[in-house]
């Protein structure tokens, strides 16, 4: 945990260090598909069966749209405004990671908000992955 | 095989699944069946068209993601693969679920490629070396529990 701390204070660092990542849990994946409408805001959320431990993002959409991730549990805010999918989540082929592991505890909704950006209809999947701990 | 560490680099490939247009496959198994337990820490697909898939661990009927999910937000490729953080430890004689549903609408061949390493070869107590404190402290690891996927996620940032 030191040294990943350490880490994330070096902005010099262009590879973290992960050896000691608290990857608590084991892979998963949950899955949030939004159904939107031509400049829609939709509100999704799930409640994780343990501590979820999120380290990235991957997201497939029909059209552009924007994305803001909450966690209940957690007080500050993570994001001012939703930010383009581009700039807030990969593909498989290159997953976005995230700066530090978000960890959601067994009580805490994560909530993922999207907009739609397309002015038309909007098909949105979005993967949250992590180390699932319960 | 690395003989010191008594691990294998190891790919378990499904065979081509040619589903029809709009087909489910149902839920495959991929046996573990090389003498270890395998980590899994890459995950490669091709395929003719886009497709959802769910995978898990068989043995102990868990899936990996909540749902079914399209195929670009879980699969890589060998250039670009999907990390799996934590890295997933199958138990040998276990087995790799998957299944594969298409969305093209039209045919769709399918290959799914897990990539990771083969543990314990030969041996009563497999016993993966990541570097994890909690897998070094344990004298036995459980079947189908976690591991740390350091070495997987550095490999992903040096590719």
């Amino acid at each position: 945990m030191n040294s990943w701390l350490a880490n994330r204070r070096d902005t010099r660092r262009r590879v973290v260090d992960t050896s000691s990542f608290p990857f608590l849990g084991r892979f998963f994946g949950q899955v949030v598909v939004f159904n939107l409408a031509a400049l829609d805001t939709e509100d999704q959320q799930f409640r994780p069966r343990g501590q979820f431990n999120i380290w990235g993002f991957t997201a497939q959409s029909t059209g552009l749209f924007a994305v803001e991730i909450k966690i209940s549990g957690f007080k500050g805010k993570r994001f001012n405004r939703a930010m383009v999918s581009g700039n807030t989540a990969g593909t498989a082929q290159r997953p976005f990671f995230l700066p530090e592991v978000l960890t959601a505890e067994p009580d805490d909704d994560v909530v993922i908000s999207a907009v739609d950006l397309s002015a038309a209809a909007n098909t949105v999947n979005f993967l949250v992955l992590g180390a699932l701990n319960g | 095989m690395n003989p010191q560490t008594n691990e294998l680099w190891f790919t378990y490939v499904t065979p081509f699944q040619v589903l029809l247009a709009n087909a489910d496959s149902g839920t495959l198994g991929l046996s573990i069946n090389r003498g270890g337990d395998f980590i899994l820490e890459r995950l490669v697909a091709v395929s003719t068209g886009t497709f959802k898939t769910q995978i898990g661990d068989g043995g102990i009927s868990l899936n990996f993601t909540s749902d079914l999910v399209d195929s670009r937000l879980m699969f890589g490729t060998a250039q670009l693969w999907m990390p799996v953080i934590p890295a997933y430890r199958f138990p040998a004689n276990g087995s790799i679920a998957y299944r594969v549903v298409d969305l093209s609408g039209a045919g769709n061949t399918i290959q799914l490629g897990f990539i990771g390493r083969i543990v314990g070869i030969g041996t009563a107590q497999p016993q993966a070396s990541t570097g994890h404190p909690k897998s070094q402290s344990a004298s036995a690891p459980p079947p189908g529990g976690f591991v740390s996927a350091d070495a997987a996620l550095a490999a992903f940032h040096h590719r």
